[in-house]
């Protein structure tokens, strides 16, 4: 769903047809898949979780690295020549202090700027980086770290559940037609630990993080405004993530859709019919004017499943320095309710976009 | 009679009631601090704004790093990786000549993708990724006068490119005071254009406050070795301590304006302490105290300096609009390219005006008014006035004279302090100082001796007149002293400007011998040049008719702490057809033998004086593995920079540095060939590159054509010089003639007919302007010695041959002389026009 974010930004117009199209039949293969895919216009990294230090005190974290392919065609006279672009967001919300720290930066690949290299086992902008230590290529310990001024995170995430391929038949179908899907594989469960520091202030953290990997070349449709995602983690070892477009009128797509991932790691795919999504109150932002339903009802009748969703913090919205990047909502949230008649609860991330304005397509 | 009216009787109503003298010594006053002013603000202005534009884009880093021929880009992909809250900007630096105008612009390749501190900085905005590169886009200073979505045509070495104007960037949003005109461009367009692919002339690293050692440290370890890491605006730094004593010396010249109108000062005051006598007497009698008298007359001189210092402060903003101008040209010829900066008035301008304009007017008041002060109350009741009389010490004056004029001397053997010469500059000023002391002496026995033969060429009136300046030599001596000191200024500095031009000629003659020569079309800098490539080289050696090339590339360095410029050239081709001139080093076959064979270079004369090395010394490079050692065969004179020169040979730098470009090349045409028909063969084979190919006459002429543009601002100084002299002369004689009413009056009682009294004056004004071109010329031979001698030997490491640029002399003390007669006439008629008998009633 970042794609349309990124894409937008950059004004690009991706000539689609010099790109490979997600479609149906892929078949993944890691580590090589965990990293760069050039032949796709766009893809992302993107890494959240929430922290806690031993004393209790709470932390929502965001590393999300985002590629677009300029021009595939190009032949590159210089290491500068903009053959790919990286941008990245990094965010630390303190919610103790209900303070969101918020970088971002971006790159071409340029000399070695940026980049997701299989040989390198990196993904990186800059110096905010993720580094894939060796093991099982489907359940690799990661090294997160970034740093800009007043602000540092330094994680190590190792995957409790091998890697989670979603959708059907290597894809996740976004829209009507072929093509309009995105290859999508997660880490659902990241057992994280490490440090943040504050303006100046080390915490030593620990807690769950999430990993999201997509990447495709085509749009979403032009009927679609925005869309809300959900990343769940509960208590009884179970996570899910979901993911709601909105059209036009309102109504979420009938190409919603999420994935279960059960404590031992049996999936169970969703689609829209299973989802019951229901706004509830709504925090406004005083920067952009945009109110987001910062709670939600969840309710999946097919897995027995309803979930009060809460922010740990209203104020998460995501402005930027750009004036063209669209602004969202990306936060910290938990969830309580009932699995199956008994009490459940879990943290994740929640990411709202379009109510500020609708997140206008490619032409 | 309350002391307030008294006072003004005493100081207020002359100044009021003689508006020409008044005017014309606050004049004097004005025109000496608008000099100073308007260099000061000239120097600091025209500094340069090549850094200030490179300052714009640099942010707030806290270091730089260079390499000489450019670091790879891979070590700034390096450099983004590491650990810790570090930024780091990449540039592609160099120069593009706007076709349209002519005019030469820096042009920086940014990243305009990721480099965050330019973007909120500069306000550069990303444009449409896709046309980065397609559509060259490019972000020009207003100042271009292009609009969003013109075409530009750039000639970037030697092809004219086309580009894009995607913005003009806001000046405002410009850090410092960037106002020169600027193209800044994506770094992949850059690298391509200016043929520096994979290659940064810069990376700026900003590093958090406090630790730097560590940051410091950490970044060495990832440059290659020849790299440098710096403070960050150190080039800035370097340049201006490199032009630190070219603004000196024209300081140090601007001071001489002010000193005329000091004399100026002394003069009206002291004039009008003498004329004044029996009013200050009766002052005294009526109860004002010596100490009122003597404020009175520093009052007097305050009133001058006020006005002056007004006046000069308005007149020299005004000024340094050209003398930025000026000045502009000879620091782009010398030292760095510039446009000028933004001329701003700081307090130090407003406290060196102050200090020039009032301290100097009261300094110059204070002897007068201590005269004053000494004034007994019952000189009221004299009759005879009184000529306060230098004569009686004149015989300690000539010995403080020569007592001053040997310490200048001796100070003119110190060395430079960190190469500004300052103790120079002393004995320059200790020099006019007791010349000035000098003139009572010359004066008086010139108008005395002069009274006979003068009587019997142009009558009594003559005769008359030289015995009355000699009468008064208090005074006059003081003209002459002033007028003196202004042809002085003028005489040195064409003295001077004259023997570097004719060592320049002498010297280009033995330096240009090769027939044609070739180099980019885009024009070139002192510490940057446009390069072609070897490809074009060898297509022009091939040419029919060309017996050999010399191929030429330089690169602008810093060896400790200064601009210089490492330079490559084939020293194969200097065997048999260099007639380099050495100042120290072995003959020119040892010579070429050494440099082809080993580690050996050859140094300018201006970088062996700067850097203290001659023959046998090791010079450090910074290429290589850093820190090169090399060692110098020979130093030979050069005149074309104030940086200093470091050449070696082709073949053996080139195995540390990595690009074989050039900057020009020096074809040598068989004895047989036809030059023209050379020049366009030459031409013909390197077709569709804009080279330039001229002719050696042309070169030596465009040479010439530079250096008269560098020393335009002496000349302008000149001018200043010897109109503040005909002012002054004339001021003088205003003076003069105010003083000398009564005898004036006393000589139309008993029978001078007006135009004899005319006469009279305009033989004083004829006597003055003699006396003071001969004291004048004397003065100005010798302060050229020490300018050519010490001042630019020490600041530029020239040796100038000296030189007598006789027309240029003859023509300006006829100008002065000329002028003192005109400046006679004004003051000839007033004396002429007054009623004798109320001139002398007034006693």
């Amino acid at each position: 769903m970042k794609l349309v974010l990124v894409a937008f930004c950059f004004g690009l117009v991706i000539p689609a047809a010099a790109f490979e199209q997600a479609k149906p039949g892929y078949e993944f293969e890691f580590p090589r898949d965990h990293f760069e895919h050039p032949t796709f216009a766009a893809e992302w990294w993107y890494y959240t979780g929430n922290l806690a230090t031993p004393e209790g005190r709470p932390f929502g974290f965001e590393l999300t690295f985002f590629r677009v392919a300029i021009d595939r065609e190009e032949v590159r006279k210089t290491n500068w020549d903009p053959g790919q672009v990286y941008l990245t967001h990094f965010v630390v919300t303190d919610i103790e202090a209900e303070r969101l720290h918020h970088r971002e930066r971006v790159n071409r690949d340029g000399p070695g700027l940026a980049g997701a290299s299989e040989s390198a086992a990196l993904i990186w902008n800059g110096n905010w980086s993720v580094e894939f230590l060796s093991g099982d290529p489907r359940r690799p310990t990661q090294l997160v770290r970034a740093e800009d001024e007043g602000i540092l995170l330094e994680l190590e995430v190792k995957p409790a559940k091998p890697v989670v391929i979603h959708g059907r038949d290597g894809v996740s179908q976004k829209a009507g037609g072929e093509g309009q899907a995105s290859h999508y594989a997660s880490f659902t469960r990241l057992l994280a630990s490490g440090r943040i520091v504050l303006e100046g202030a080390e915490y030593n953290v620990e807690g769950l993080a999430w990993m999201d990997h997509e990447f495709f070349t085509n749009n979403l449709a032009a009927d679609q405004v925005g869309w809300d995602w959900m990343s769940i983690q509960l208590d009884d070892g179970s996570d899910l993530m979901i993911y709601a477009l909105r059209n036009v009128d309102g109504e979420h797509s009938e190409f919603s859709g999420g994935t279960f991932v059960g404590a031992s790691g049996e999936q169970i795919l969703l689609v829209a019919k299973d989802l019951r999504l229901t706004p509830g109150r709504k925090w406004r932002s005083i920067e952009t004017g945009a109110a987001y339903p910062v709670e939600w009802t969840v309710e999946i009748p097919r897995l027995e499943l309803i979930l009060e969703v809460r922010p740990l913090l209203d104020s998460q919205e995501v402005l930027s320095d750009f004036a063209f990047t669209p602004v969202y909502w990306e936060g910290a949230v938990e969830y309580r309710g009932k699995r199956a008649g008994r009490d459940v609860a879990g943290k994740g991330y929640l990411e709202m976009t379009g109510y500020d304005k609708p997140v206008k397509l490619l032409q | 009679m309350n002391h307030a009216r008294l006072l003004y009787r005493l100081i207020g109503r002359p100044l009021v009631r003689e508006p020409v003298r008044t005017l014309i010594t606050t004049l004097c006053v004005s025109i000496g601090v608008a000099v100073v002013v308007a260099i000061d603000l000239a120097g600091e202005a025209s500094a340069g704004s090549f850094q200030s534009s490179m300052e714009s884009l640099q942010g707030d880093a806290s270091y730089e790093i260079s390499q000489v021929g450019g670091i790879p880009d891979s070590v700034f992909g390096e450099l983004t990786r590491l650990s810790g809250p570090l930024e780091f900007s990449a540039r592609v630096e160099g120069y593009a000549t706007f076709a349209q105008s002519g005019e030469r612009l820096p042009l920086f390749g940014v990243d305009i993708i990721g480099d965050e501190a330019l973007r909120s900085g500069v306000g550069i905005q990303m444009a449409d990724l896709d046309v980065l590169v397609e559509s060259r886009p490019v972000w020009v200073s207003a100042s271009l006068g292009a609009d969003v979505g013109d075409r530009i045509e750039l000639i970037v070495n030697d092809r004219l490119e086309s580009f894009r104007v995607q913005a003009v960037m806001d000046e405002s949003g410009l850090h410092s005071n960037a106002r020169g005109s600027m193209v800044v461009m994506d770094i992949a367009l850059a690298q391509r254009v200016l043929d520096r692919i994979g290659r940064l002339d810069r990376i700026y690293a900003k590093v958090p406050g406090g630790r730097e050692g560590k940051w410091e440290s950490l970044i060495t370890e990832r440059l290659p070795p020849n790299a440098s890491l710096r403070a960050a605006g150190i080039r800035t730094r370097e340049n201006r301590k490199l032009l630190r004593s070219f603004r000196w010396n024209l300081q140090v010249l601007s001071y001489i304006a002010l000193i005329v109108g000091a004399f100026l000062v002394y003069n009206t005051v002291s004039v009008s302490v003498v004329r004044r006598r029996s009013l200050i007497g009766v002052a005294r009698a009526l109860g004002m105290t010596s100490r009122g008298v003597r404020a009175g007359f520093l009052l007097e001189g305050c009133c001058f300096g006020v006005a002056g210092t007004a006046i000069g402060l308005a007149l020299g903003r005004a000024l340094a609009v050209g003398a930025v101008e000026l000045m502009g040209q000879t620091v782009e010829s010398l030292y760095v390219s510039s446009a000028p900066g933004e001329i701003a008035i700081r307090p130090g301008t407003a406290a060196v005006a102050v200090f020039a304009g009032i301290g100097v007017s009261i300094f110059s008041a204070w002897w007068p008014a201590r005269e004053a002060s000494s004034v007994p109350p019952t000189e009221a009741m004299a009759k005879a006035r009184r000529e306060y009389e230098v004569e009686a010490s004149r015989g300690s004056w000539a010995r403080a004279s020569l007592a001053c004029a040997a310490l200048s001397i001796g100070l003119c053997f110190v060395p430079a302090w960190d190469r500004v010469p300052y103790a120079g500059f002393l004995g320059a000023l200790g020099l006019i100082l007791s010349a000035t002391m000098l003139v009572p002496q010359v004066a008086g026995a010139s108008f005395r001796s002069a009274a006979r033969p003068l009587m019997r060429i142009f009558g009594a009136a003559a005769m008359v007149g030289s015995r009355s300046l000699a009468g008064s030599l208090g005074r006059t001596a003081v003209i002459v002293a002033a007028l003196a000191t202004a042809t002085a200024m003028m005489v040195s500095v064409a003295i001077m400007v004259g023997s570097l031009r004719e060592t320049l000629l002498v010297w280009m003659d033995s330096q240009l011998q090769a027939d044609l020569y070739v180099q980019a079309e885009a024009r070139s800098g002192v510490e940057d040049a446009p390069t072609f490539s070897e490809e074009a080289a060898r297509a022009i050696e091939a040419v029919p008719g060309v017996d050999a090339v010399d191929r030429f590339r330089r690169y602008a360095i810093s060896y400790e702490g200064l601009p210089a410029t490492l330079a490559l050239a084939d020293f194969r081709v200097h065997r048999t057809r260099s007639r380099m001139q050495f100042l120290d080093g072995p003959d020119m076959d040892t010579l070429v033998d050494r440099l082809t064979s080993s580690k050996s270079v050859i140094v300018s004369e201006a970088f062996g004086s700067k850097h203290d090395v001659g023959v046998g010394d090791a010079v450090a490079l910074p290429i290589g593995r850093g820190a090169e050692e090399f060692e110098v065969a020979a130093v030979y004179f050069d005149y074309s920079a104030e940086h200093g020169y470091v050449i070696g040979h082709r073949d053996v730098l080139m195995s540390y540095l990595p690009d074989e470009r050039l900057t020009s090349l020096a074809v040598y045409l068989a004895p047989d060939a036809e030059v023209e028909a050379a020049r366009a063969e030459i031409i013909g084979a390197v077709a569709g590159r804009r080279l330039q190919v001229s002719r050696n006459r042309e070169l030596r002429e465009g040479a010439i054509v530079i250096f008269d543009r560098t020393f335009a601002i002496t000349y302008a100084l000149e001018a200043v010089a010897v109109f503040v002299a005909i002012l002054g002369m004339a001021g003088a004689l205003i003076t003069l003639v105010i003083d000398r009413r009564t005898e004036l009056g006393v000589l139309r009682a008993v029978g001078a007919t007006k135009r004899q009294v005319r006469r009279l004056v305009l033989a004083q004004a004829g006597m003055l302007g003699l006396v003071s071109n001969f004291v004048g010329v004397l003065l100005g031979v010798l302060l050229s010695v020490v300018l050519i001698k010490v001042i630019n030997k020490q600041s530029f490491g020239w040796t100038i041959q000296f030189h007598w640029p006789v027309g240029l002399l003859i023509g300006a003390i006829t100008v002065i002389f000329a002028a003192s007669l005109i400046a006679g006439t004004y003051p000839a008629r007033v004396a002429a026009a007054r009623d004798p008998l109320g001139a002398m009633h007034e006693e």
